[in-house]
């Protein structure tokens, strides 16, 4: 059993190699080589998955830019333009495909992760619409829901084995996913997610709605309760991630810090399922 | 302070007789002193194309050991493949220093030791006897002895700085390196008019131009990539070059003295650059005050 420091330095040493999810490299790679592509197409792609939409922030916020705020992704977008971008997609789709020889965990399954991180970013700015009054502030509550669980292709990359135990030890015990990380490798994706968080100097919030997604209890954070109830009506919804064998708690506090009533959500999360069918769709054509 | 330009073209050398009075070599200008080449007993040259070979040769009449400053805007062919045949780099006791943005994924080293691969040319960096340190650039101030120098990012299909220079004097230059207009690239690409998704983008290019503007502001030279005519710039959209239009509008709303006309047209021979000139200046008169002096660079003019 290797200590926590030895984890936490395989973990580490993990982030760079970050790969995109399979279900958007071929997509990217389609775009990125199509000289007539529109940008709204990349656009789209990168929105869509919480990898890149993590390099492009990543890249935007780190040392060389140095600029004085921290950027929102359509800032980002402006700022880089649309050739970098294409070079950023392309490097990160390769590693992609480099990449998914490593990611062999056959419990877990990478486009379950899309589906479910794109169903809580969809949630999440779904629940800010109701919350927050300022359109230019609904982005970012659909980037912290998109990106709430990339600790977890992390944890896929630098410790499968681990990984692969604690889905079976979710599984024989009904336990949701970061109970039974807990459990195994001694800390969770939240974690692990804040770890990749910091490491790539995106947003304090940010940071913050990652690591707190499971029970954000220690935080007035709005941002992290809206990821925390879009997560948890998202699992209740079906969008279950690997791993989830039962869905964890939401904290009643959350109603009462978003003025929301529990029976608003059915509303809230309508046809939430027929939005991820229509991106699934724009990706496999 | 004046600036002397020793290359004024863009993309690639244009030699040959139809470019004869404005020249061919591509970027490369140098500031100097009112009364001297140097500035507080150093050179300062902004980017490294072919120009700079001749840059080069002018250095080597002056008295050694030579302490030299390249300002890179970005790392564009055109803007640095004059820097291997840059003689006081070959010069034991050379000093030189190169200031530059960087790639995201490498450092201008990097950068400048890549176009010397022995596949490319038969010297190394490494093997260069003068002293060379390169300094990677973000938005930021400092000093390079008298001068002050504030870089800021410009819209370019690479990352790249614009500088702002100003000496002891208050008198202020200004270089956009490659530069085109931010844009709503999103959805004027996308075909289908705006989609909801993206809706907030118009406002972000606006903060963007805006930030430019003042970044212009009330400067005495501004020295501005002006590649195309309007009617060129529509079918070149998102190239990251500017139409003679948006400078002479930038530098009418930022109460520039000075616009020279920079970054030409690899296929604008003399008479159309003429063209061009006497287009802006009308532009100008027109819009403006008559106070607004536009001029086009050419090789080994000087404007003061």
């Amino acid at each position: 059993m290797p200590t926590t420091e030895a984890i936490r330095a395989r973990i580490e040493d993990s982030i760079e190699k970050m790969p995109s999810l399979p279900t958007t490299v071929a997509k990217v790679l389609q775009i990125a080589n199509d000289l007539n592509s529109s940008a709204r197409d990349l656009l789209t792609v990168i929105q869509m998955d919480p990898v890149l939409t993590a390099k492009v922030l990543k890249l935007i916020n780190s040392a060389f830019f140095a600029l004085p705020n921290k950027v929102s992704l359509k800032q980002a977008i402006v700022l880089l333009g649309i050739n970098t971008l294409k070079n950023i997609a392309l490097s990160s789709a390769i590693i992609g495909y480099m990449g998914k020889s490593k990611v062999q965990v056959r419990a877990f399954d990478q486009h379950k992760f899309w589906e479910h991180s794109l169903g809580t970013a969809i949630a999440a700015k779904r629940i800010s619409r109701r919350v927050v009054t300022d359109p230019q502030q609904w982005e970012e509550y659909f980037v912290a829901g998109l990106v709430h669980d990339i600790g977890k292709v992390v944890i896929a990359l630098s410790l499968p084995t681990m990984l692969a135990k604690s889905i079976m030890v979710a599984e024989e015990k009904k336990l949701p996913s970061n109970l039974a990380e807990h459990e195994v490798i001694g800390l969770d994706h939240s974690e692990v997610g804040a770890m990749l968080a910091r490491k790539w100097r995106l947003s304090e919030s940010l940071v913050n709605a990652t690591l707190h997604h499971h029970g954000p209890t220690e935080t007035d954070d709005r941002l992290a309760w809206v990821v925390h109830t879009a997560n948890y009506y998202v699992l209740t919804v079906g969008f279950l991630n690997s791993g989830d064998c039962a869905v964890p708690s939401i904290e009643t506090k959350a109603y009462q810090v978003l003025s929301l009533a529990p029976e608003s959500f059915a509303e809230i999360m309508g046809n939430l399922g027929e939005e991820i069918g229509k991106a699934s769709t724009f990706l496999t054509t | 302070m004046k600036v002397r330009f020793w290359g004024v073209r863009g993309s690639i050398p244009t030699p040959g007789p139809s470019t004869v009075r404005y020249g061919g070599n591509t970027t490369c200008m140098q500031l100097v002193g009112q009364d001297s080449p140097t500035i507080g007993g150093e050179y300062l040259l902004l980017d490294a194309g072919t120009g700079i070979r001749e840059a080069g040769l002018e250095l080597m009449k002056m008295p050694k050991p030579l302490r030299i400053n390249i300002l890179i805007t970005h790392t564009h062919m055109d803007h640095i493949n004059g820097f291997p045949f840059f003689v006081p780099a070959f010069v034991p006791g050379t000093v030189i220093n190169i200031y530059g943005p960087v790639h995201y994924e490498k450092r201008l080293e990097e950068i400048f030791a890549g176009q010397m691969d022995y596949s490319y040319f038969p010297i190394s960096t490494a093997q260069l006897a003068a002293d060379i340190k390169f300094h990677d650039l973000k938005e930021c101030e400092f000093d390079l002895g008298p001068l002050h120098v504030t870089t800021h990012y410009m819209n370019h299909p690479v990352l790249t700085l614009g500088y702002r220079i100003t000496d002891s004097s208050g008198k202020s230059f200004i270089f956009t390196g490659d530069h085109e207009p931010y844009y709503d690239f999103i959805n004027e690409d996308g075909g289908g008019g705006i989609d909801s998704d993206f809706e907030d983008v118009q406002a972000i290019v606006d903060e963007q131009n805006r930030r430019l503007v003042e970044f212009f502001q009330g400067v005495d030279i501004l020295v501005a990539d002006a590649a195309y005519t309007p009617e060129e710039y529509l079918t070149h959209k998102g190239w990251g070059h500017s139409s003679t239009d948006h400078v002479v509008d930038w530098a009418l709303a930022a109460g520039v003295k000075k616009l020279v006309l920079f970054h030409h047209e690899p296929t604008h021979n003399d008479d159309k650059l003429d063209a061009m000139e006497q287009y802006a200046r009308e532009r100008a008169a027109g819009k403006g005050d008559g106070s607004l002096v536009v001029v086009n660079a050419r090789e080994s003019l000087v404007v003061d």
